[in-house]
Protein backbone atom coordinates (compact mmCIF):
# COMPACT_ATOMS: atom_id res chain seq x y z
CA UNK A 1 0.00 0.00 0.00
CA UNK A 2 1.64 3.12 -1.12
CA UNK A 3 1.16 6.32 1.19
CA UNK A 4 -1.53 8.01 -0.77
CA UNK A 5 -3.83 5.11 -0.34
CA UNK A 6 -2.93 4.70 2.94
CA UNK A 7 -3.74 8.29 3.30
CA UNK A 8 -7.02 8.26 1.50
CA UNK A 9 -7.99 4.90 3.39
CA UNK A 10 -7.52 6.73 6.76
CA UNK A 11 -9.96 9.64 5.74
CA UNK A 12 -12.31 7.53 4.66
CA UNK A 13 -12.21 5.59 8.35
CA UNK A 14 -12.35 9.22 9.70
CA UNK A 15 -15.24 10.33 7.84
CA UNK A 16 -17.03 7.12 9.05
CA UNK A 17 -16.23 7.61 12.43
CA UNK A 18 -16.79 11.38 12.60
CA UNK A 19 -20.58 10.59 11.36
CA UNK A 20 -20.85 8.13 14.60
CA UNK A 21 -20.68 11.02 17.10
CA UNK A 22 -19.52 11.31 20.36
CA UNK A 23 -18.94 7.77 21.45
CA UNK A 24 -16.03 7.55 18.46
CA UNK A 25 -13.85 10.22 19.61
CA UNK A 26 -11.10 8.28 20.87
CA UNK A 27 -11.24 6.33 17.66
CA UNK A 28 -11.32 9.46 16.01
CA UNK A 29 -8.48 10.65 17.73
CA UNK A 30 -6.52 7.87 17.44
CA UNK A 31 -7.17 8.02 13.29
CA UNK A 32 -5.77 11.32 13.22
CA UNK A 33 -2.79 10.90 15.29
CA UNK A 34 -1.98 7.96 12.66
CA UNK A 35 -2.95 10.46 10.33
CA UNK A 36 -0.85 13.11 11.20
CA UNK A 37 2.37 10.92 11.28
CA UNK A 38 2.06 10.23 7.62
CA UNK A 39 1.08 13.77 6.56
CA UNK A 40 4.01 15.55 5.20
CA UNK A 41 4.63 19.09 7.39
CA UNK A 42 2.82 22.56 6.69
CA UNK A 43 0.22 19.54 4.85
CA UNK A 44 -1.99 19.03 8.46
CA UNK A 45 -4.08 22.45 8.21
CA UNK A 46 -5.29 21.81 4.66
CA UNK A 47 -5.86 18.03 5.60
CA UNK A 48 -8.05 18.89 8.47
CA UNK A 49 -10.05 21.36 5.78
CA UNK A 50 -10.89 18.82 4.12
CA UNK A 51 -11.88 16.50 6.10
CA UNK A 52 -14.12 19.81 7.76
CA UNK A 53 -12.91 18.63 10.78
CA UNK A 54 -11.81 22.36 12.72
CA UNK A 55 -8.21 22.46 14.06
CA UNK A 56 -9.00 22.67 17.61
CA UNK A 57 -11.42 19.83 17.83
CA UNK A 58 -8.86 17.90 16.00
CA UNK A 59 -6.66 18.86 19.08
CA UNK A 60 -9.07 17.73 21.73
CA UNK A 61 -9.79 14.50 20.07
CA UNK A 62 -5.68 13.84 19.61
CA UNK A 63 -5.38 15.02 23.55
CA UNK A 64 -8.11 12.30 24.56
CA UNK A 65 -6.69 9.79 22.47
CA UNK A 66 -3.36 10.14 23.65
CA UNK A 67 -4.66 9.91 27.01
CA UNK A 68 -6.35 7.14 26.70
CA UNK A 69 -3.01 5.64 24.92
CA UNK A 70 -0.21 7.31 27.17
CA UNK A 71 -1.95 8.09 30.16
CA UNK A 72 -2.00 11.50 31.88
CA UNK A 73 1.90 13.01 31.56
CA UNK A 74 2.79 15.95 32.75
CA UNK A 75 5.94 17.30 32.21
CA UNK A 76 7.60 19.10 34.09
CA UNK A 77 11.87 19.81 34.33
CA UNK A 78 11.98 17.00 31.79
CA UNK A 79 10.35 14.52 34.30
CA UNK A 80 7.53 12.51 32.62
CA UNK A 81 4.87 11.60 35.35
CA UNK A 82 2.58 8.52 34.01
CA UNK A 83 -0.22 8.01 36.46
CA UNK A 84 -1.65 5.02 36.24
CA UNK A 85 -3.89 5.62 38.81
CA UNK A 86 -5.13 8.44 38.21
CA UNK A 87 -6.25 7.41 34.67
CA UNK A 88 -7.93 4.22 36.45
CA UNK A 89 -10.09 6.54 38.80
CA UNK A 90 -10.59 8.84 36.26
CA UNK A 91 -12.21 5.99 33.92
CA UNK A 92 -14.06 4.42 36.78
CA UNK A 93 -15.70 8.04 37.86
CA UNK A 94 -16.54 8.79 34.14
CA UNK A 95 -18.39 5.67 33.92
CA UNK A 96 -20.41 6.14 37.50
CA UNK A 97 -21.26 9.58 35.95
CA UNK A 98 -22.25 8.14 32.49
CA UNK A 99 -24.71 5.54 34.98
CA UNK A 100 -25.87 8.31 36.88
CA UNK A 101 -26.96 10.11 33.54
CA UNK A 102 -28.28 7.22 32.02
CA UNK A 103 -29.99 6.22 35.77
CA UNK A 104 -31.83 9.83 35.86
CA UNK A 105 -33.14 9.52 32.32
CA UNK A 106 -37.61 9.69 32.16
CA UNK A 107 -37.02 5.65 31.97
CA UNK A 108 -36.45 4.17 35.42
CA UNK A 109 -34.41 0.94 35.52
CA UNK A 110 -35.31 -2.49 35.68
CA UNK A 111 -34.89 -2.70 39.18
CA UNK A 112 -36.67 0.20 40.27
CA UNK A 113 -40.27 0.05 41.71
CA UNK A 114 -42.50 2.23 39.96
CA UNK A 115 -44.61 4.55 42.07
CA UNK A 116 -48.21 3.57 42.62
CA UNK A 117 -50.32 5.05 39.67
CA UNK A 118 -53.39 7.17 40.60
CA UNK A 119 -56.25 6.44 38.68
CA UNK A 120 -58.09 9.61 37.77
CA UNK A 121 -61.85 9.68 38.40
CA UNK A 122 -64.18 11.63 37.19
CA UNK A 123 -63.87 14.05 39.94
CA UNK A 124 -60.16 14.92 41.26
CA UNK A 125 -59.58 16.88 44.04
CA UNK A 126 -57.48 20.08 43.91
CA UNK A 127 -55.58 21.88 45.83
CA UNK A 128 -56.24 24.56 48.63
CA UNK A 129 -59.71 24.64 50.01
CA UNK A 130 -62.39 21.51 49.81
CA UNK A 131 -62.82 22.76 46.33
CA UNK A 132 -64.03 19.98 43.40
CA UNK A 133 -64.57 19.93 40.31
CA UNK A 134 -64.58 17.97 37.10
CA UNK A 135 -61.79 16.83 35.30
CA UNK A 136 -62.85 18.52 32.05
CA UNK A 137 -63.43 21.22 34.55
CA UNK A 138 -60.12 21.12 35.71
CA UNK A 139 -58.24 21.34 31.86
CA UNK A 140 -60.08 23.71 30.52
CA UNK A 141 -59.43 26.08 33.97
CA UNK A 142 -55.89 25.04 32.61
CA UNK A 143 -55.69 26.29 29.21
CA UNK A 144 -57.65 28.67 29.71
CA UNK A 145 -55.21 30.39 32.39
CA UNK A 146 -52.53 29.55 29.77
CA UNK A 147 -54.45 31.63 27.27
CA UNK A 148 -55.61 34.45 29.23
CA UNK A 149 -54.45 34.92 33.16
CA UNK A 150 -56.66 38.15 33.19
CA UNK A 151 -59.97 36.44 32.31
CA UNK A 152 -59.68 33.18 34.86
CA UNK A 153 -58.10 35.73 37.56
CA UNK A 154 -61.87 37.47 36.90
CA UNK A 155 -63.63 34.26 37.14
CA UNK A 156 -62.14 32.77 40.11
CA UNK A 157 -62.52 36.06 42.10
CA UNK A 158 -66.60 35.57 40.95
CA UNK A 159 -65.96 32.25 42.16
CA UNK A 160 -64.62 33.06 45.49
CA UNK A 161 -67.48 35.72 45.57
CA UNK A 162 -69.65 32.92 44.98
CA UNK A 163 -68.32 30.87 47.93
CA UNK A 164 -68.37 33.33 50.53
CA UNK A 165 -71.47 35.44 49.99
CA UNK A 166 -73.21 33.96 46.76
CA UNK A 167 -73.12 37.29 45.27
CA UNK A 168 -72.82 36.28 41.79
CA UNK A 169 -73.13 32.81 40.11
CA UNK A 170 -70.73 31.36 37.90
CA UNK A 171 -71.59 29.14 35.01
CA UNK A 172 -70.16 25.88 33.87
CA UNK A 173 -70.50 27.46 30.58
CA UNK A 174 -68.34 30.52 31.68
CA UNK A 175 -65.74 28.20 33.12
CA UNK A 176 -65.45 25.33 30.09
CA UNK A 177 -65.15 28.84 27.92
CA UNK B 1 14.83 20.18 64.75
CA UNK B 2 15.99 22.41 61.52
CA UNK B 3 14.00 25.47 59.71
CA UNK B 4 12.78 25.53 56.16
CA UNK B 5 11.70 28.49 54.86
CA UNK B 6 9.58 27.63 51.54
CA UNK B 7 10.23 30.12 48.94
CA UNK B 8 7.01 29.35 46.49
CA UNK B 9 3.47 29.83 46.95
CA UNK B 10 0.62 29.18 44.19
CA UNK B 11 -2.12 29.39 45.98
CA UNK B 12 -4.49 29.57 42.34
CA UNK B 13 -2.14 26.46 40.89
CA UNK B 14 -2.95 24.64 43.91
CA UNK B 15 -6.79 25.45 43.39
CA UNK B 16 -6.37 24.34 39.96
CA UNK B 17 -5.37 20.50 41.01
CA UNK B 18 -8.59 20.44 43.28
CA UNK B 19 -9.66 16.70 43.04
CA UNK B 20 -6.46 15.06 41.51
CA UNK B 21 -4.15 12.76 42.45
CA UNK B 22 -0.84 14.48 43.48
CA UNK B 23 2.47 13.22 41.61
CA UNK B 24 6.59 13.31 41.91
CA UNK B 25 6.11 16.67 39.09
CA UNK B 26 4.18 19.01 42.06
CA UNK B 27 6.85 19.35 44.62
CA UNK B 28 10.67 20.15 44.67
CA UNK B 29 11.42 19.17 48.17
CA UNK B 30 11.00 16.04 50.20
CA UNK B 31 10.64 16.58 53.94
CA UNK B 32 11.22 13.33 55.99
CA UNK B 33 13.61 14.71 58.52
CA UNK B 34 12.65 16.67 61.87
CA UNK B 35 11.91 20.54 60.76
CA UNK B 36 9.96 23.38 60.88
CA UNK B 37 8.11 24.63 57.58
CA UNK B 38 7.23 28.27 56.65
CA UNK B 39 5.99 29.77 54.53
CA UNK B 40 7.52 32.56 52.45
CA UNK B 41 5.50 35.28 54.63
CA UNK B 42 6.98 33.34 57.73
CA UNK B 43 3.71 31.57 59.21
CA UNK B 44 4.40 28.15 60.35
CA UNK B 45 2.60 25.79 57.67
CA UNK B 46 4.08 22.58 59.29
CA UNK B 47 6.21 21.01 61.69
CA UNK B 48 7.19 17.19 61.07
CA UNK B 49 8.62 15.30 63.89
CA UNK B 50 10.33 12.21 63.34
CA UNK B 51 9.89 9.04 64.96
CA UNK B 52 8.76 10.06 68.28
CA UNK B 53 5.94 7.71 69.37
CA UNK B 54 6.50 5.15 71.91
CA UNK B 55 6.10 1.32 69.92
CA UNK B 56 3.70 0.65 72.63
CA UNK B 57 1.02 3.51 71.90
CA UNK B 58 1.49 2.60 68.12
CA UNK B 59 1.13 -1.27 68.30
CA UNK B 60 -1.66 -0.66 70.43
CA UNK B 61 -3.26 2.13 68.13
CA UNK B 62 -2.62 -0.18 64.88
CA UNK B 63 -4.17 -3.45 66.44
CA UNK B 64 -7.91 -1.26 66.89
CA UNK B 65 -7.52 1.15 63.85
CA UNK B 66 -6.59 -2.02 61.55
CA UNK B 67 -9.96 -3.44 62.26
CA UNK B 68 -11.10 -0.16 60.08
CA UNK B 69 -14.25 -1.14 58.00
CA UNK B 70 -15.72 2.29 56.98
CA UNK B 71 -15.45 3.46 53.14
CA UNK B 72 -15.11 7.33 52.53
CA UNK B 73 -18.02 7.49 50.89
CA UNK B 74 -18.80 11.28 51.46
CA UNK B 75 -15.45 12.37 50.90
CA UNK B 76 -15.63 12.94 46.81
CA UNK B 77 -13.56 15.59 46.40
CA UNK B 78 -10.60 13.26 48.38
CA UNK B 79 -11.83 10.46 46.41
CA UNK B 80 -11.33 12.07 42.67
CA UNK B 81 -12.35 14.86 40.96
CA UNK B 82 -16.18 14.18 39.33
CA UNK B 83 -17.22 12.01 41.98
CA UNK B 84 -19.54 13.48 43.56
CA UNK B 85 -22.95 12.32 42.25
CA UNK B 86 -26.28 11.73 43.25
CA UNK B 87 -27.22 8.02 44.73
CA UNK B 88 -31.11 8.19 46.15
CA UNK B 89 -33.75 7.51 43.38
CA UNK B 90 -37.21 9.00 44.65
CA UNK B 91 -40.47 7.34 44.30
CA UNK B 92 -40.96 9.06 40.56
CA UNK B 93 -37.68 7.23 39.54
CA UNK B 94 -35.44 10.19 39.38
CA UNK B 95 -32.52 10.88 41.38
CA UNK B 96 -32.31 12.69 44.78
CA UNK B 97 -29.90 16.36 44.72
CA UNK B 98 -28.37 14.21 47.81
CA UNK B 99 -24.82 13.15 46.28
CA UNK B 100 -21.95 10.55 47.28
CA UNK B 101 -18.80 8.49 46.03
CA UNK B 102 -20.34 6.25 43.33
CA UNK B 103 -20.93 2.38 44.56
CA UNK B 104 -18.82 1.77 41.55
CA UNK B 105 -15.98 3.38 42.83
CA UNK B 106 -16.16 2.60 46.43
CA UNK B 107 -16.10 -0.89 45.26
CA UNK B 108 -12.64 -0.88 43.09
CA UNK B 109 -11.06 1.28 46.31
CA UNK B 110 -12.62 -1.42 48.51
CA UNK B 111 -11.21 -3.85 46.57
CA UNK B 112 -8.04 -1.84 46.51
CA UNK B 113 -7.97 -2.09 50.39
CA UNK B 114 -8.95 1.59 50.83
CA UNK B 115 -10.87 2.63 53.88
CA UNK B 116 -11.84 5.27 55.95
CA UNK B 117 -13.96 6.11 58.98
CA UNK B 118 -14.28 9.04 61.46
CA UNK B 119 -13.39 7.96 65.47
CA UNK B 120 -14.74 10.20 68.00
CA UNK B 121 -16.94 13.18 68.60
CA UNK B 122 -19.26 14.99 65.53
CA UNK B 123 -20.92 18.57 65.55
CA UNK B 124 -23.94 19.25 64.74
CA UNK B 125 -25.06 19.31 61.05
CA UNK B 126 -28.18 20.64 59.35
CA UNK B 127 -28.96 16.91 58.65
CA UNK B 128 -28.10 15.65 61.93
CA UNK B 129 -28.98 18.77 64.40
CA UNK B 130 -27.06 17.16 67.30
CA UNK B 131 -22.98 16.39 68.70
CA UNK B 132 -22.79 12.66 69.22
CA UNK B 133 -20.16 9.97 68.59
CA UNK B 134 -19.27 8.60 65.78
CA UNK B 135 -21.05 5.47 64.62
CA UNK B 136 -17.48 3.71 64.75
CA UNK B 137 -16.85 4.96 68.10
CA UNK B 138 -20.48 4.16 69.10
CA UNK B 139 -20.33 0.10 67.85
CA UNK B 140 -16.77 -0.33 68.77
CA UNK B 141 -15.97 1.44 71.81
CA UNK B 142 -12.52 -0.45 72.44
CA UNK B 143 -11.23 1.13 69.34
CA UNK B 144 -11.58 4.19 70.90
CA UNK B 145 -10.22 3.25 74.51
CA UNK B 146 -7.01 1.64 72.13
CA UNK B 147 -5.85 5.18 70.83
CA UNK B 148 -5.75 6.67 74.24
CA UNK B 149 -1.72 6.79 74.35
CA UNK B 150 -1.82 7.38 70.60
CA UNK B 151 -3.86 11.04 71.00
CA UNK B 152 -1.97 12.01 74.66
CA UNK B 153 1.48 11.46 73.16
CA UNK B 154 0.06 13.35 69.45
CA UNK B 155 -0.89 16.06 72.43
CA UNK B 156 2.15 16.11 74.19
CA UNK B 157 3.98 16.98 70.77
CA UNK B 158 1.62 19.60 69.82
CA UNK B 159 1.76 21.38 72.60
CA UNK B 160 5.38 21.68 72.62
CA UNK B 161 5.68 22.63 69.07
CA UNK B 162 2.74 24.66 68.32
CA UNK B 163 1.82 25.80 71.43
CA UNK B 164 0.07 29.06 69.91
CA UNK B 165 -2.06 27.05 67.84
CA UNK B 166 -2.52 23.87 70.41
CA UNK B 167 -3.55 27.09 73.40
CA UNK B 168 -6.32 28.19 70.66
CA UNK B 169 -7.59 24.56 70.06
CA UNK B 170 -7.71 23.78 73.78
CA UNK B 171 -9.95 26.51 74.67
CA UNK B 172 -12.51 25.55 72.13
CA UNK B 173 -12.19 22.22 73.51
CA UNK B 174 -12.92 23.19 77.10
CA UNK B 175 -15.93 24.91 75.81
CA UNK B 176 -17.19 21.09 75.45
CA UNK B 177 -15.68 18.87 77.68
CA UNK B 178 -17.94 16.32 77.28
CA UNK B 179 -16.92 15.76 73.97
CA UNK B 180 -13.33 15.99 74.41
CA UNK B 181 -10.82 13.35 73.50
CA UNK B 182 -9.29 11.19 76.51
CA UNK B 183 -7.94 14.81 77.98
CA UNK B 184 -6.52 16.36 74.88
CA UNK B 185 -6.78 19.14 72.86
CA UNK B 186 -8.83 16.71 69.97
CA UNK B 187 -12.29 16.04 69.48
CA UNK B 188 -11.69 13.23 66.69
CA UNK B 189 -9.79 11.53 64.53
CA UNK B 190 -10.40 10.33 61.15
CA UNK B 191 -8.57 7.39 59.96
CA UNK B 192 -7.80 6.22 56.55
CA UNK B 193 -6.16 2.95 55.33
CA UNK B 194 -4.25 3.21 51.94
CA UNK B 195 -6.45 6.10 51.25
CA UNK B 196 -4.49 8.22 48.25
CA UNK B 197 -6.14 10.90 48.30
CA UNK B 198 -6.64 13.23 46.10
CA UNK B 199 -6.15 16.82 46.70
CA UNK B 200 -8.50 18.75 49.05
CA UNK B 201 -8.49 20.57 51.54
CA UNK B 202 -10.20 19.46 55.40
CA UNK B 203 -13.42 20.68 56.17
CA UNK B 204 -14.90 20.90 59.77
CA UNK B 205 -11.99 21.19 61.47
CA UNK B 206 -10.97 24.36 63.53
CA UNK B 207 -9.66 26.68 61.58
CA UNK B 208 -7.16 28.82 64.47
CA UNK B 209 -6.00 24.97 65.06
CA UNK B 210 -3.75 22.05 63.62
CA UNK B 211 -4.27 19.01 62.37
CA UNK B 212 -1.91 16.37 63.53
CA UNK B 213 -1.24 13.41 61.25
CA UNK B 214 0.57 9.98 61.89
CA UNK B 215 0.90 7.02 59.85
CA UNK B 216 0.78 3.29 61.31
CA UNK B 217 1.75 0.14 58.82
CA UNK B 218 4.42 -0.59 56.79
CA UNK B 219 4.43 1.14 53.49
CA UNK B 220 5.90 2.74 50.74
CA UNK B 221 5.33 6.39 48.86
CA UNK B 222 2.21 7.88 50.29
CA UNK B 223 3.93 11.46 50.33
CA UNK B 224 1.64 14.22 51.74
CA UNK B 225 2.03 16.76 48.81
CA UNK B 226 1.46 20.34 49.39
CA UNK B 227 1.08 21.97 46.33
CA UNK B 228 0.52 25.59 47.26
CA UNK B 229 4.13 25.59 48.57
CA UNK B 230 5.86 22.58 46.25
CA UNK B 231 6.76 20.47 49.31
CA UNK B 232 6.15 17.09 50.22
CA UNK B 233 6.36 15.51 53.67
CA UNK B 234 7.22 11.98 53.99
CA UNK B 235 5.73 10.59 57.18
CA UNK B 236 7.15 7.46 58.25
CA UNK B 237 4.93 5.38 60.69
CA UNK B 238 5.81 6.79 64.49
CA UNK B 239 6.56 10.27 63.20
CA UNK B 240 3.87 12.99 63.75
CA UNK B 241 3.46 15.45 61.24
CA UNK B 242 1.25 18.67 62.42
CA UNK B 243 -0.07 20.78 59.62
CA UNK B 244 -2.81 23.19 58.72
CA UNK B 245 -5.22 20.68 57.15
CA UNK B 246 -7.17 23.87 54.82
CA UNK B 247 -4.17 24.34 52.33
CA UNK B 248 -4.53 21.74 49.47
CA UNK B 249 -2.73 18.44 49.90
CA UNK B 250 -2.77 15.07 48.57
CA UNK B 251 -1.05 11.87 48.43
CA UNK B 252 1.18 10.24 45.93
CA UNK B 253 1.14 6.37 45.06
CA UNK B 254 1.27 4.02 47.71
CA UNK B 255 2.46 0.77 48.34
CA UNK B 256 1.82 -1.75 51.12
CA UNK B 257 -0.39 -1.33 54.59
CA UNK B 258 -0.62 2.78 55.19
CA UNK B 259 -2.59 3.80 58.17
CA UNK B 260 -3.21 7.42 58.84
CA UNK B 261 -4.97 8.91 62.17
CA UNK B 262 -5.69 12.97 61.65
CA UNK B 263 -6.31 14.07 64.96
CA UNK B 264 -7.96 17.76 65.16
CA UNK B 265 -11.15 19.61 66.67
CA UNK B 266 -14.60 19.60 65.06
CA UNK B 267 -15.12 23.78 64.44
CA UNK B 268 -18.33 23.68 66.00
CA UNK B 269 -17.93 21.33 68.92
CA UNK B 270 -18.18 24.51 71.22
CA UNK B 271 -21.74 24.56 70.48
CA UNK B 272 -22.24 21.24 71.24
CA UNK B 273 -24.72 21.23 74.46
CA UNK B 274 -23.25 18.67 77.35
Amino acid sequence: MDKKEMIDQLKCKLKDAWLRGKAQRIEIGTLLLELRKEVEHGEWGKVLAELKIPTTTAADYIQEASRQIHGFRKFEGGKVVVDSEAAEMQHAVASAAAEVARDNSPEPPANHKPAPVIELSEHVRVKGPVLFCSADQKAAFKAAKKENPARVYSIFQKALLESIGGQEEVSDETLAA
Amino acid sequence: MKLLQLNHDDAAGAQLLKGTYANESHYDQVVDDDMVVLTPDGDVVAVLVEGVLSPRARRRAYKYLSTIEGMPSNRATAVYRGSSLPRIRKRDGSLSRTRQVPLSVLDMLKAKGVRGDVLGSLDATPRTPRCRLSSWSLKNPQVLRGVRQLAQEVDELFKVWVMDRYIAQLAVVWQARDWQLHGTAFTTITVNKNFRTAYHTDKGDLREGFSCLTTLGRFKGGLLVLPRYRVAFNVKPGSVLMMDAHEFHGNTQITGERITAVLYCRERINRCKS
